[in-house]
């Protein structure tokens, strides 16, 4: 699998800088508790030594020193007898340390934080690296101006020239047929919007028509109403029914990418 | 070979628009059971015609061009007297109602 490098790298920092903190909470500290609570006063460091004879004769020789200070003691001792002596908390370095939970707890979790993060970064990265290409590839440079541009330069275009009840029949013929064309180039390059999704070019269709409706039912109130100019349609009206229609076929596009 | 006429002469024009109309005219040339009868069914639409919306045309003959199956048992059973202008447009259409099942299904 390709990372990029920033990627790759700064997921390994997040994991590693993890990991240590995880190490570090599970060390002990230099002055724990347990090791102060049985020392005797005198001494901070005990080293014992025993070392033992198989002859007859055993010796016995229990070396306790102190910082700075000796103090062994050597005898011969018959057999019968033997004494040996041990630091007061021989036993208790023998033993093992009580664990700190806590540490190991903060130290797991920590590690196992490092590592959702690293999964998490690479997991975004590709998912980042997959919206660039279909919104900015894709949309952007294919179908924006194959589909989106186009139709709303030709609404444009038509709704710039809009004629009325007193023009000629002529400009109301070429108006309602300039309509009917224009539209089918649209529902032919609304085709490509399957790019998005495969459902997309028939509802974008069906919500255009809506648009194609408004116009051509304009058309139709123009060539016949010549002398009822009163109850045509406002020419803004006409326009923000439109512009309406045209948003709400928009939306469809809108919403299929925020759904990605 | 018998042939039924459908003439949008005698419906008001010169624009034809309208999803509804095309649905209501449907019903009233009653052309579910003319296809089953006839041959061929001639569209007449008259030369005075501005346009046939998609919304119109799909209403009047949306079902029967997905009956057809294809463009060409459509223009076979469907034969049209237009305009010139015309003829590349209600090919268009046609095109469009075959493209999807679902288009324009309400």
């Amino acid at each position: 699998m390709h990372l990029p490098k920033g990627v790759a790298r700064q997921s390994f920092g997040v994991l590693l800088a993890a990991i240590s903190l995880g190490a570090f909470a599970s060390c002990p500290p230099p002055n724990s508790s347990h090791l102060n609570s049985n020392k005797p006063s005198n001494s901070k460091n005990f080293e014992t030594t025993l070392s033992y004879k198989t002859d007859r004769s055993a010796t016995i020789n229990a070396a306790t020193q102190s910082n700075g200070s000796a103090n062994s003691t050597s005898k011969n001792i018959e057999p019968s007898k033997c004494i040996v002596e041990f630091p007061t908390n021989f036993k208790q370095s023998v033993e093992e340390k009580p664990v700190d939970w806590l540490a190991r707890g903060l130290g797991i979790a920590g590690s196992l934080l490092g590592l959702f993060g690293a999964i998490f970064s690479i997991y975004k990265m590709r998912r980042d690296r997959k919206l660039s290409i279909e919104d900015d590839f894709w949309f952007r440079k294919i179908l924006a101006p194959l589909t989106i541009e186009p139709i709303l330069e030709g609404l444009a275009e038509l709704l710039s020239d809009i004629p009325n009840t007193k023009s000629k029949n002529s400009k109301k013929k070429s108006f309602a047929i300039g309509i009917t064309k224009k539209f089918q180039e649209f529902y032919a390059s609304a085709n490509a919007l399957a790019l998005m999704h495969p459902s997309l070019p028939s509802s974008f269709i069906d919500k255009l028509s809506r648009c194609e409706d408004i116009l051509t039912e304009f058309a139709s109130e123009i060539s016949v109403d010549s002398d009822a100019e009163g109850t045509l349609t406002p020419e803004s009206k006409l326009k923000e029914d439109v512009w309406l229609a045209m948003i709400d076929a928009m939306n469809l596009i809108k919403n299929i990418q925020k759904k990605h | 070979m018998s042939t039924y006429t459908v003439d949008l002469s005698t419906v008001s024009g010169p624009v034809y628009s309208g999803r509804e109309r095309g649905e209501a005219l449907r019903q009233r040339f009653n052309l579910d059971a003319q296809e089953e009868s006839a041959d061929v069914i001639s569209v007449v639409i008259p030369e005075t015609t501005y346009t046939v919306s998609s919304s119109f045309f799909l209403g009047l003959l949306g079902p029967s061009v997905r009956k057809c199956g294809t463009i060409d048992n459509f223009n076979k059973k469907y034969q049209f007297n237009a305009p010139e202008f015309l003829v590349p447009i209600l090919k268009g259409h046609a095109a469009l109602a075959l493209q999807s099942r679902t288009l324009f299904g309400r």
